[in-house]
């Protein structure tokens, strides 16, 4: 077959495998089995231990997001968290090989945060089980 | 390895595609030679429709691909820098690597000026960083971008693609 045939006949399958995906439907569908299988196994969060060891291991790419609003941040945080408010949860950027922990006081707007980040494509994401009940951290004495 | 075997692997379709060669890529600002558009945009549409496809049949995550962030001012001014080197070396990253590799010593000074480049970065990096990091505006795509379907980005790029291929054609023909 010579090259203008080949050339004619790859323009047809590009115009076909296009034309298609009109009704293909979104590629980025929400794989919902695979969310709820994480939170089944619970493997969508960490317990205080669990991070208390993380922070004193020094782990790598660790990032601690309060999702709270600025001014609670301001009350108290956990020591190295940084303060993403709920709402720009949408715009926040992470590099691949972070592993993102995210607080709240009760945990609940921590949870849909990490839905948030996990429809966004971030994978190596956590929220703290039961939050941080609003206390005041305090490095060392909490392993924070 | 597997990054090796890629990177060899586009090196030699760069090489096979003749752009290897500083006058064949310069063509393409003079338009003389649309080569480069056509082996770039015939990429371009290769991967997008295999991606596409390939997730929509369950064999590929595209949650898994990696989307480098947008960072809107740095990148513009990368892209001003970026342009105006190749414009004047007739190479790019790629095409300088493959040129170098294929003993044209252009190529070779084209890469080592990247390098240079690269590690001057690395040693101003402390008072670019202020730029390096602003107008963050996350993994961006023209779906999200656009607030279209992805389908409809996927038929108009390769409409848009068939169209300018036919009118390449035809103007170096022309040419």
């Amino acid at each position: 077959m010579g090259a203008p045939r080949v050339r004619r006949a790859l323009a047809i399958i590009a115009a076909f495998g296009g034309a298609l995906a009109l009704v293909a439907g979104d590629p980025y569908s929400v794989d919902i089995p695979r969310l709820a299988k994480a939170v089944a196994h619970e493997d969508d969060h960490v317990t205080t231990d669990e991070l208390a060891k993380w922070i004193r291991d020094g782990k790598r790419g660790l990032r601690l997001i309060d999702v709270r609003t600025p001014a609670e941040f301001a009350k108290g945080h956990v020591a190295r968290a940084e303060n993403v408010p709920i709402e720009s949860i949408a715009s926040v950027v992470f590099n691949p090989t972070d592993t993102v922990v995210l607080l709240s006081d009760g945990g609940a707007h921590a949870a849909q945060a990490w839905v948030f980040l996990q429809l966004r494509g971030y994978r190596n994401v956590f929220f703290l089980r039961d939050g941080t009940g609003g206390r005041r951290y305090v490095p060392g004495r909490d392993g924070c | 390895m597997i990054a090796l075997g890629i990177g060899i692997a586009f090196g030699w379709c760069l090489e096979r595609a003749g752009l290897g060669n500083a006058r064949k890529l310069a063509g393409q600002f003079y338009l003389t030679d649309l080569t480069v558009f056509k082996v770039m945009f015939s990429a371009i549409v290769t991967a997008m429709l295999g991606a596409f496809w390939l997730t929509r049949l369950g064999v590929l995550d595209l949650h898994n691909v990696y989307i480098p962030e947008t960072y809107l001012l740095p990148q513009l001014a990368g892209g001003l820098l970026f342009g105006t080197g190749f414009v004047a070396a007739g190479l790019c990253p790629g095409t300088s690597c493959v040129a170098a590799a294929s003993g044209r010593g252009d190529g070779a000074m084209v890469v080592l000026g990247m390098f240079a480049g690269v590690l001057v970065t690395g040693l101003a990096f402390a008072p670019l960083r202020a730029l390096y990091e602003s107008t963050a505006r996350g993994p961006l795509t023209l779906p999200q971008l656009l607030r279209v379907p992805y389908g409809v980005i996927v038929f108009a790029v390769v409409a848009m693609a068939l169209a300018m291929f036919a009118g390449a054609e035809r103007w170096e023909r022309r040419a």
